[in-house]
């Protein structure tokens, strides 16, 4: 690569232009030591990256530790996108499901009202006749219950006639004593007793 | 997968995670604590690790995240009160005295930079991750990632060269 080359590609470096590979070329061009005093300040750039990709985790027992904290660690079982998008569908079909039977048994009860509204007329002719029949009988129970009344004032008669009856059963009395009266004053009579 | 496979295909992820964490929280300790953590998220998740395109995307992905945790949860630290009323620190300003502390004035350069070019930054420029990779792993398109990028590279070479920090004081 001529220098020419080179300055065409460290102007794609900055245009962000370059492959991976080309820029794996410029790492390596410039970690060696002599580079033209006009390319040096993309020099130190890429030696940067190139120590850069060099550095390790400074403790020499970090894998060590990981491994014996990894084999005392329980399996902790998460859903999978597999599981998770099945959860999810058989919520979706449960929901449509219920709102499919809703709107169905809500149509058949609206099909069934559908009916009866041809029959609204008819049925409001029979409910009136039905009310008017009624409101006729309940005339007559009143006519009835009026009669009852008259039996009520019977009755109050009756309770006199009970009053009549005791007079009745005094009136036997006097008669006793009015048989003993003529016991007493003809006693050979048999004939009375 | 069993620890076999673990040990195989995800454990020799562990310095590339840890120079991730480190290049966002810089500080070595917390980095490893973070890498620490992600293999055992991963080996939690071991079941299913196989149904993942990319086991080391998503060890990439976990690790950031955790990061970005960390660093959400110390945004105000009452340790580093004393830090914030001193003058802060100008970097990059001195002249550099060899390439290895050319090295430190571009690492504090890298860490003005927003979280996202920081990344962006470390796994293309340092790891050698591809735009589609990257892009995945960052959720954005490729052309983000590469204007990103770009803007990280430029910034960089802007400051160097404003500050002549690559031309060296030969004793």
């Amino acid at each position: 690569m001529n220098s020419r080359e080179i300055e065409e590609l460290i102007g794609k470096f900055y245009e962000g232009a370059t492959t991976p590979e080309e820029e794996r070329q410029l790492r390596a061009l410039f970690s060696h030591e002599e580079v033209p005093s006009h390319l040096a300040v993309h020099a130190g750039l890429f030696r940067f990256y190139e120590d850069a990709a060099k550095e390790e985790i400074p403790d020499p027992d970090f894998e060590k530790q990981l491994l014996e904290t990894l084999d005392e660690t329980p399996v902790i079982t998460l859903y999978s996108r597999k599981k998770q998008f099945l959860y999810l569908a058989s919520m979706a079909a449960t929901f449509l499901l219920l709102v499919g039977l809703f709107f169905t048994l809500r149509n058949d009860v609206f099909r069934r009202s559908s009916v009866d509204q041809d029959n609204l007329e008819v049925a409001y002719r029979q409910t009136q006749q039905a009310l008017l029949l009624l409101s006729v009988n309940l005339n007559t129970g009143f006519d009835q219950a009026r009669k009852l009344e008259n039996f009520q004032l019977g009755l109050d008669q009756t309770k006199k006639l009970q009053t009549f009856q005791k007079g009745i059963e005094q009136m036997n009395k006097f008669s006793i004593f009015y048989q003993y009266q003529q016991l007493i004053i003809n006693p050979g009579d048999k004939t009375r007793p | 997968m069993d620890l076999r496979e673990f040990k195989i295909q995800v454990i020799p992820l562990k310095n590339k995670l840890y120079r991730l964490a480190k290049r966002l929280l810089e500080d070595p300790e917390e980095a490893q604590d973070i890498v620490q953590e992600v293999f055992i998220k991963l080996w939690n998740r071991r079941n299913k690790l196989d149904e993942y395109r990319s086991v080391e995307a998503l060890a990439v992905v976990t690790t950031r995240n955790l990061c970005l945790d960390k660093l959400k949860a110390k945004k105000y630290p009452v340790e580093r009160l004393d830090e914030l009323r001193s003058d802060p620190a100008e970097p990059a300003t001195e002249s550099v005295r060899d390439l290895k502390d050319l090295a430190e004035r571009i690492r504090e350069i890298i860490q003005t930079l927003p979280e996202q070019m920081k990344t962006i930054m470390q796994l293309r420029d340092i790891e050698g991750y591809d735009y589609e990779e990257i892009a995945g792993i960052m959720e954005m398109n490729e052309n983000a990632v590469r204007v990103n990028l770009s803007r990280a590279r430029k910034k960089i070479r802007e400051i160097l060269i404003k500050n002549k920090l690559y031309e060296f004081q030969r004793n």
